[in-house]
């Protein structure tokens, strides 16, 4: 971690962000969710929610309650103390086996993605399915996931315009990294396939099942299963298999 | 049975709205909740009830309303709005019992943009996530996860109302601001001081261009946006964050923004002003004015105070004399005034 980070950054006058990188990559990404895990678990006097991203950590708080200076203070013993680094106790980390159906009608933009790659579609499905993703972080939208990092050679950029709608489930990439949405948006990302699996269950406990830092295995499916595990999902089934890592 | 309100003719953006849903913003759900929290203790406040209670909010205009099977004790707050019920005009900012049959007719929205209508009670929808907040553009909460339309039917948690007597709230001074706090931004650093500078001297124009996610600004001055150092990493958003995109164009991010944004924030509005921010009239000519941490806290504990003492502060709606056409007005439905007060 570079010398001078992490860094404070009063967020208005009821949050604070902390930044633990100037860039992405997975060793800073980790340090934020293991910290956030840590601030979690201490329930400091004041704070009302924490929210884990790429790179930061955003610590909202009641002024009213703790005055900003004072929890800067303690955060900042917190973070010098180093004891949290190798605190993994506080995290839990699951794997799960997301069931993805490449191309179709949602991905669309599978045959563009293996251009890009130099393979054939059968090859971008095995490249893309190689690794276990790291879930970097839950934005943008509700259930909505960032994962990464794929190898250096899906670092292409995102389109250059935005496309107005894809459906819940769909699977895009970019810049290394693949997002998953749980809700129908607009996206500025090749889609390359559907999950049945919707990350965001409004009227399920618990709503989101996944978790900022748990681990995905992409696992290609064809359509049949697809629209099999798609009926299982709506009727408030687990169709997903997971174990816990950590 | 619980009263409950048809809509007879809906406005163009009618969403049940309460506190929010803090706590799921690392789920990718930012808390959302009533566009002016201030009104929503407002109303709460003068039916003697939680300030959390679900609402009633209305952009624009409100719309016609029909009360069915059993009366409503219900209240308005926010931004003024013309109020009729059957043809009787009635003040805005008070609460008022309605029976069975009678029609309420709510119109445009004077010097701002939200009003609220209250029940006693709240609005009976699904707790989703510990709020009864709509989210419209993810289709979850409030009403079936959507505006409201003519032909839908909101009922009260209330079987029946108690009375309450009818009472007006003070006047709304934050709806006339026109002078935005705010403190430094969470990206303030990407900016140059003269960019800086060049923002908090800026005169903007609310534009046309809002809904609840957040406003656009507009405004003549040169161009404040960062000029380098911009790494297209998104951090959290919180409400009042100001962004400034590559083209210069400032938006304020509000109750239902994204949870995260890649775009640099030169300033966020203080808490204690999101209300006065959201409530600005499109075209309202306004400023933005730096102020220390302490200055924005120190808004924020008036701020709460001047709430925890609304119930006290609502003054009876029938003792004026100036006011004797009302009192008429309101002995007209029944129930809703105690000669005793």
């Amino acid at each position: 971690m570079d010398a001078d980070y992490p860094l404070f950054r009063p967020a208005g006058d009821a949050a604070l962000l902390i930044e633990f990188g100037a860039a992405l990559d997975l060793q800073v990404n980790r340090q934020v969710q293991i910290f956030d895990a840590w601030l979690t678990r201490e329930q400091l006097p004041g704070v009302l929610e924490t929210a884990p991203t790429l790179r930061s950590v955003l610590v909202r708080f009641d002024p009213l309650v703790v005055d900003i200076e004072t929890l800067q203070q303690r955060l900042g013993e917190m973070l010098a103390r180093d004891l949290w680094k190798n605190d993994t106790g506080s995290m839990v980390v699951m794997r799960w086996q997301l069931p993805i159906y490449y191309g179709g009608d949602t991905g669309d933009d599978i045959a563009e993605v293996a251009t890009l790659l130099g393979v054939s579609v059968a090859d971008t499905i095995k490249r893309h399915t190689a690794t276990a993703q790291r879930v970097l972080t839950l934005g943008f939208a509700p259930g909505f996931m960032y994962t990464g990092l794929l190898c250096d050679d899906w670092n292409f950029p995102r389109l250059n315009y935005v496309k107005p709608s894809v459906p819940a489930g769909a699977i895009s990439v970019a810049v290394r990294q693949t997002v998953i949405t749980s809700t129908e948006i607009p996206t500025g990302w090749r889609t390359i396939g559907r999950t049945p699996f919707s990350n965001f269950a409004p009227s399920c406990d618990p709503a989101f099942l996944i978790s900022p830092g748990d681990e995905l295995c992409f696992v290609a499916i064809d359509e049949m299963r697809y629209a099999e595990l798609t009926e299982q999902q709506q009727a408030g089934e687990a169709i997903l298999t997971s174990e816990r890592i950590a | 049975m619980s009263g409950r309100l048809r809509v007879l003719q809906a406005g163009p953006a009618m969403t049940v709205q309460d506190a929010g849903r803090p706590g799921y913003q690392r789920y990718g759900v930012a808390e959302g909740g009533a566009m002016d929290q201030h009104a929503l203790a407002e109303g709460n406040a003068l039916l003697l009830q939680n300030t959390d209670t679900a609402v009633l909010e209305m952009a624009v205009a409100g719309g016609q309303f029909q009360v069915i099977d059993a009366p409503l004790q219900l209240a308005t707050s926010g931004c003024r709005m013309d109020l009729f019920v059957d043809d009787q005009p009635l003040p805005w900012r008070s609460n008022f019992l309605v029976n069975p049959g009678q029609v309420i007719r709510i119109g445009q929205a004077r010097g701002g943009v939200y009003g609220y209508l209250h029940v006693q009670g709240g609005f009976d929808v699904p707790l989703i996530l510990g709020s009864r907040s709509t989210h419209t553009r993810a289709g979850f909460g409030g009403f079936q996860g959507r505006s409201l339309a003519s032909g839908d039917e909101l009922v009260a948690m209330v079987a029946a109302p108690t009375e309450v007597r009818c009472r007006r709230l003070p006047e709304p001074h934050y709806l006339e601001r026109r002078e935005i706090r705010i403190v430094r931004g969470a990206q303030a650093h990407l900016f140059s001081d003269s960019n800086r500078s060049t923002f908090l001297h800026a005169d903007f124009r609310m534009s046309s261009r809002r809904d609840r996610m957040g406003a656009r600004l507009e405004t003549d001055a040169d161009s404040f946006a960062a000029s380098g150092g911009l790494t297209g990493i998104s951090d959290a958003v919180v409400a009042g964050d100001v962004q400034v995109t590559g083209d210069g164009v400032a938006t304020v991010l509000l109750a239902d923004r994204q949870p995260t944004g890649g775009y640099p924030r030169i300033a966020t509005v203080i808490s204690a002003d999101l209300a006065a921010m959201a409530q600005l009239p499109t075209n309202a000519a306004f400023s933005f004015k730096l102020v220390s941490m302490q200055e924005a806290v120190s808004a924020m504990r008036q701020q709460r105070l001047a709430l925890a003492g609304l119930p006290a502060s609502c003054t009876p709606l029938v003792r004026d004399p100036a006011d004797v056409p009302d009192l008429l007005r309101y002995n007209l439905i029944d129930g809703a005034i105690n000669a005793q007060d």
